[in-house]
């Protein structure tokens, strides 16, 4: 089951750079090639870490730590009566 | 969701709760208004860099990104969510989510003329669900339900309005990328900005108020999708039950509407960061971080309900007013300068 998901993640990834990668070279888009493939291989990986259920970090937990102290405020604002 | 925190919160008075929300949300409409008169031709990615600096702005638009896309992610798990509670509880979350998110990449790839002209006609066919169920529901309503007025004061009815301002109305920043930039006359998109407001406000009333009026404001409370649940009530004759697939239909477009809101934001201003020529390439990747985050970016319903509730409200009162508000300001502290030195040099 996990080497079905990782073959297709692999393989998504493949056909994403085959439709991309030329029409990004034709208009000779350096930057666009760095961003596309510096993005592409970091899903790859955190994707291929995710089957394999290696604990990926999660958006939501930062935005969490940045308003941590603001929590207690917010516990008091919203309880009721 | 909202229909059940706000009558958590205010009990009978939701109504009142979101009349104050709506007026308090007018001056924040307009910092987006006068942002987008002032820099017409700019999206909000490129105001914070013009703003507030290469660097401080980079980084702002960055916290802007990734809560755009955090955003779009938490979306697609409501979408997962609501459907393996409502129907088939089975399916692992992942895959409904990849629908949703494949769909919406297609969407970002058609680009946004395409999209929001399917909104539009999407509106019509939502909207006359909405008011044909609301309709429906008028046989069952009981004022009772909304009577005693502000019965513990006008404290609960205050804390009420702030799920509305968080979730309905703060959002609302990220069309900033899309609304001075994509429309020719600004004046006709400041009224447009103002009436859409309204609307969706007055929507929201109207939907909040029939779901504490048909089922009273504790029982709502308590409940996960009020609309839903108040629309399995109508049984009128047999062409008129079942109608909650009306309410599922309405759901699943306003979320798509809304997660290609935020993810065209969170794309667009990833593209003009790095200044890439065409952010149509960028769609792909993000797409693939979208659907890997989104079966556990909330662990489950609880995390949920306490991330929504706790930290949520901060961060969109940041993200749409605090932050909209300090470049307003310093927007308008540069402009009297230029204008200043420009009646200076006339003067000379």
């Amino acid at each position: 089951m996990a080497l079905i998901a990782i073959i297709c993640i692999l393989l998504f990834a493949a056909a994403d750079c085959i439709v991309e990668i030329p029409k990004m070279l034709r208009e000779k888009a350096r930057r666009d090639i760095l961003a596309f493939s510096l993005l592409l291989s970091l899903g790859v990986v955190l994707a291929i870490l995710k089957v394999l259920q290696f604990k990926i970090g999660n958006p939501s937990d930062f935005f969490a730590w940045i308003y941590s102290p603001l929590q207690g405020i917010m516990e008091i604002l919203l309880s009721k009566g | 969701m909202i229909p059940s925190r706000i009558a958590d919160l205010a009990g009978p008075d939701v109504w009142i709760s979101i009349l104050l929300g709506a007026v308090a949300g007018l001056p924040v409409i307009w910092i987006y208004a006068k942002l987008g008169e002032l820099n017409p031709d700019k999206t909000f990615a490129e105001i914070l860099r013009l703003y507030l600096g290469k660097w401080a702005g980079g980084l702002v638009a960055l916290f802007y990104i990734l809560s755009g896309l955090v955003l779009t992610t938490q979306i697609s798990w409501y979408m997962g969510d609501f459907v393996r509670n409502e129907f088939r509880s089975d399916l692992p979350i992942i895959r409904i989510n990849i629908f949703f998110v494949v769909l919406l990449a297609f969407a970002m790839w058609c680009g946004v003329e395409a999209m929001y002209r399917a909104t539009e006609l999407l509106y019509y066919i939502l909207f006359s669900f909405f008011i044909v169920t609301v309709l429906l529901l008028i046989p069952s309503f009981k004022p009772e339900y909304l009577l005693p007025i502000m019965e513990n004061g006008p404290v609960p009815v205050l804390k009420g309005s702030i799920p509305f301002i968080t979730d309905c109305v703060l959002p609302l920043v990220f069309l900033n990328m899309v609304y001075p930039v994509c429309l020719e006359n600004v004046q006709e998109a400041k009224k447009a900005l103002f009436k859409g407001y309204l609307i969706g406000a007055l929507t929201t009333l109207i939907a909040v108020t029939t779901c504490v009026l048909v089922m009273g404001s504790s029982l709502i409370a308590n409940v996960r999708s009020p609309m839903y649940t108040v629309n399995k009530e109508i049984s009128h004759l047999v062409v008129f039950s079942r109608i909650e697939a009306a309410t599922v239909a309405i759901s699943l477009g306003v979320s798509f509407i809304a997660a290609f809101s935020y993810a065209y934001a969170g794309v667009l201003a990833l593209a003009q960061l790095i200044k890439v020529k065409n952010y149509k390439y960028l769609i792909p990747p993000i797409g693939l971080l979208i659907i890997l985050y989104s079966p556990d970016i909330y662990y489950n319903t609880v995390h949920e309900i306490q991330w929504d509730s706790l930290t949520w409200p901060p961060l969109s009162f940041t993200l749409g007013f605090i932050i909209p508000g300090v470049v307003l300001t310093i927007a308008v502290i540069k402009k009297r300068k230029e204008n200043n030195q420009q009646s200076g040099n006339q003067a000379k």
